[in-house]
């Protein structure tokens, strides 16, 4: 009997490499930090705080429409 | 939150390919690959249109929707980027875009296909901003600098525009109530006569009138 179950616990644990390996959906590889936190290099964008969101954001919004919109400067 | 956007007027593209050329020389992007390129429309008949054209950063990705190894993600603003070393080069993305833009360098034996490139929106990748890996795989990271896509920027008649999407909209539709649109557009009659842009009428040859020989 103890034989019988000695060789059930091998199979169980020899099959156990068998068994599929979890394919659940991961979404995206991102490991980097945000946008906003900046690269720390001298070619930065003078303007904006590094690491705060909304100046970054607000550099963003003023920067297309200085040099996206020359509406602003012809009219 | 911000959700970065391209739209290109095809009313002010004049198909001068600084745009590609910019993108190119921001990333040091190798022969045989281009992120962005010009489409022309109707190429050298009046009236022809241009655009162009690179990855869109499409809400709802196709790219990602087919990936095999779920290489691409989306950031916080909305930029689809991708995992060079996750990517397995299989080019499904590619059958899937509708804009052609996964780009796969064959600088390898035997035209080996090798992992996909394509636009960032100047936002680098997974690697630390700013680091010597994110420039070698997948370019400059202008947009953690503060700054909007080298493309755009460098446009000379401000046909591109990238930035948040809000911003962008405002920008375009203002151009659109100042200029008018279709034979309206500022230009347009000048260069090829329409009554709708206030242009005389053309004038027809008399009846019966004989050309000089």
């Amino acid at each position: 009997m103890s034989a019988r179950i000695g060789l059930l616990a091998v199979l169980v644990l020899a099959l156990a490499a068998c068994t599929e390996p979890s394919q659940e959906l991961h979404s995206g590889t991102n490991t980097g930090k945000p946008a906003y936190a900046g690269t720390g290099s001298n070619f930065v964008a003078p303007g904006w705080t590094p690491g705060d969101k909304s100046s970054w954001l607000r550099e963003l919004n003023l920067r297309a429409q200085r040099g996206q919109n020359e509406y602003n400067k012809v009219n | 939150m911000a959700r970065m956007k391209f739209v290109c007027d095809a009313e002010r593209c004049i198909e001068c390919n600084s745009c590609v050329t910019a993108c190119k020389n921001e990333h040091e992007i190798p022969w045989g690959v281009n992120r962005r390129r010009v489409v022309t429309l109707n190429d050298g008949v009046p009236g022809e249109k241009s655009i162009s054209v690179a990855c869109m950063h499409c809400s709802d990705a196709p790219c990602m929707a087919v990936c095999p190894v779920n290489c691409f993600y989306r950031t916080d603003e909305g930029v689809v980027l991708h995992n060079k070393d996750t990517c397995i080069g299989c080019g499904y993305c590619s059958y899937a875009c509708p804009f052609g833009a996964p780009q796969f360098p064959s600088d390898g034996a035997f035209g080996v296909r090798g992992k996909m490139d394509k636009c960032t929106f100047c936002a680098g990748g997974p690697e630390e901003h700013g680091s010597e890996a994110e420039f070698e795989k997948y370019g400059r990271n202008r947009l953690a600098e503060g700054k909007l896509p080298a493309c755009a920027e460098m446009c000379s008649t401000k046909a591109l525009l990238a930035g948040d999407g809000d911003v962008v909209a405002d920008i375009f539709r203002s151009r659109v109530v100042h200029r008018g649109k279709g034979a309206e557009v500022w230009g347009w009659g000048t260069a090829y006569g329409s009554q709708q842009a206030g242009q005389p009428p053309q004038q027809q040859p008399a009846a019966g009138a004989k050309g000089k020989s």
